[in-house]
């Protein structure tokens, strides 16, 4: 079915499909496939499967998101926020505690 | 910036799941163990890279570990590129296979491929990279995807492999 030939060309006929073809090419793979009735063929059939994946994605309604995996997120994201606040906590502990040293100079300052 | 920015992502993630696994149950299992995952390796991150993809491509890890549990014990090597037949014997049979029942029908690495590609308008390179397969892998999986897909709905055939077929069951 497919010839064998064209192994090198089917990635550039992918690409035509896909709009992903450098524009340079577009001349060549357009004459080409004009020259190839059966590419072309095969090139129309990927382009239609293309077409129709994509209205298959789009006809598939999801619906509401389900709580549960809201949930997956939220708990995590909660989890490592309070893991935050504790390290910041411990932070501003240690900080209170190591002030005299740090503190002290400041004061004198102002003073 | 926190892992609550996936939650954008989960309407798109949850169409996918959908139609990589053909059946909306199994697909939120796996948007459910995307995210669990993601949480869990939200370090790993890199922000400024693509987290649809990095979600993706966690997605299809997992994917494929399920799948690997499904066939277990039924001698099925796995998922690897090189050993997927190209001489199913499914020829002549005469049914017609419709969209759904053809993708449901390729191999999961095919399906991945092209749903990336087609549905998710990834580059080549993208893809591959969401895949951590080298673009040529891509390229031949795609093609072979589509060619694959060709013949299940022209020529038609029954689906004989073993993928499940959530679609028709549920």
């Amino acid at each position: 079915m497919s010839d064998p030939t064209d192994r090198v060309a089917d990635d550039e006929l992918h690409a035509f499909v896909d709009a992903q073809l450098d524009p340079t090419r577009l001349p060549v793979v357009l004459a080409w496939l004009q020259a190839h009735p059966d590419a072309a063929e095969r090139v129309l059939q990927w382009q239609a499967q293309r077409v129709q994946l994509r209205q298959l994605a789009r006809a598939i309604d999801p619906g509401e998101t389900p709580a549960a995996l809201t949930a997956v997120v939220t708990r995590a994201a909660a989890a490592r926020r309070r893991r935050l606040l504790w390290q910041q906590a411990a932070a501003v502990v240690l900080l209170v505690a190591t002030e005299p040293a740090g503190a002290a100079p400041d004061a004198t300052s102002a003073a | 910036m926190g892992v609550e920015q996936a939650l954008g992502h989960v309407p798109a993630l949850r169409r996918y799941a959908r139609l990589l696994t053909g059946d909306a149950a199994r697909a939120d299992d796996l948007v459910q163990d995307t995210l669990e995952r993601a949480c869990i390796k939200w370090a790993l991150w890199q922000p400024g890279s693509m987290l649809r993809g990095w979600l993706l491509s966690l997605m299809h890890n997992l994917h494929r570990n399920h799948l690997r549990d499904w066939r277990h014990d039924d001698g099925h090597a796995g998922l690897d590129d090189s050993i997927e037949p190209a001489h199913d014997p499914t020829a002549g049979l005469g049914e017609r296979l419709d969209l759904q029942q053809a993708l449901a029908a390729l191999p999961a690495p095919m399906r991945e491929v092209l749903l990336l590609v087609t549905v998710e308008e990834y580059t080549y390179a993208e893809a591959a990279a969401i895949l951590g397969v080298p673009v040529g892998t891509v390229m031949s999986r795609l093609h072979r995807a589509r060619e694959r897909m060709r013949e299940l709905m022209t020529d038609g055939a029954r689906s004989v492999r073993p993928v499940p077929l959530q679609l028709v069951k549920r």
